[in-house]
């Protein structure tokens, strides 16, 4: 069991990497705030001019994401 | 009640609710997951990850995070029914511990769906010291509506919030006094007074229940 966890800052305010996901070679982060719990967020993360950033996803995109994201969520479980 | 007559009962139940429990699951998951997340949209911004010490906090949120996935995903409409040829989700319970305080236990429980009917494929993680034991499978389905109890006046109390109460006295007991039996005397009292104990809407967490009733403290069955 990993001792740390992995936490994003985003407009300096900290979320929780809960999980990731790759799909159709992009990276995906499904991050939740530590600070509102009730916050959330889906990241699409690549690489622009040699910096890694990230960027939520589309709406049209959201659906899919999700389905994935809880798919490997009950994989790991299993 | 001996547990080979209850197994049959259980069985006999648990395939007439598959059809309305799948239902119940799809609308209980959607009100959950629109209840009470908002999701933030960020533009792009440079990546800025640090490690942090794991604390009682990030399991909490990681928990409730990992249920709302599941919640919104079972809950989005399309791609719905797919899902539940697989799985259908389950929920955050508070439970007791041994020192009588209550604790946050993350239960995640999966019915895999198939022609043969359900089979449960679950694990109990429980919070303890700021780290997470697992308790291994359950000995029983309790996320099932038919495992409902219910207390003395006829008030409902999930079978979830009864987990370690049960439990702990099936542990403890012989044959014919083990939480089987309770659970189903407590059908048995349901049904008597014209409730439905195949119901799902019976299943509350502590949380609902001492907001629901007005009291202090909800331990679980037979207790308020």
């Amino acid at each position: 069991m990993k001792d740390y966890e992995e936490v994003i800052k985003l407009d300096n305010e900290d979320f929780l990497i809960v999980s990731r996901l790759n799909y159709e070679g992009k990276e995906y982060l499904y991050v939740n705030s530590l600070v509102n719990e009730s916050d959330y967020s889906i990241l699409e993360e690549y690489e622009k001019d040699g910096r890694t950033v990230v960027k939520s996803i589309d709406d049209d995109k959201y659906e899919l994401i999700m389905n994935l994201f809880t798919k490997n969520l009950i994989n790991d479980n299993n | 009640m001996k547990n080979d007559e209850f197994e049959l009962y259980y069985k006999f139940t648990r395939k007439l609710q598959k059809e309305k429990q799948i239902r119940d699951i799809d609308r209980k998951m959607l009100d959950i997951a629109n209840s009470s997340r908002k999701r933030r949209r960020f533009d792009e911004q440079t990546e800025k990850i640090s490690k942090q010490k794991k604390t009682r906090k990030f399991y909490k949120t990681r928990a409730r995070a990992l249920v709302f996935i599941i919640s919104v995903s079972l809950g989005l409409g399309v791609g719905t029914k797919a899902l539940y040829d697989e799985v259908a989700p389950i929920i955050t319970v508070y439970v007791q511990n041994e020192a009588d305080n209550y604790t946050l236990a993350e239960w995640f429980g999966y019915y895999n769906v198939s022609d043969e009917g359900y089979f449960l494929d679950s694990q109990i993680k429980r919070e303890v010291n700021d780290g997470w034991f697992n308790e291994g499978p359950m000995p029983f389905d309790y996320t099932d509506p038919e495992n409902l109890s219910i207390t003395e006046d006829g008030r409902k109390v999930g079978a979830i919030v009864d987990y370690y109460n049960g439990f702990n006295r099936y542990l403890r007991s012989n044959i014919d006094k083990g939480y089987y039996e309770t659970i189903y005397t407590q059908m048995e009292r349901l049904a008597s007074i014209g409730k439905d104990p195949n119901s799902i809407d019976s299943l509350y967490t502590f949380e609902e229940l001492t907001e629901m009733l007005g009291k202090e403290e909800i331990k679980g069955m037979g207790v308020n």
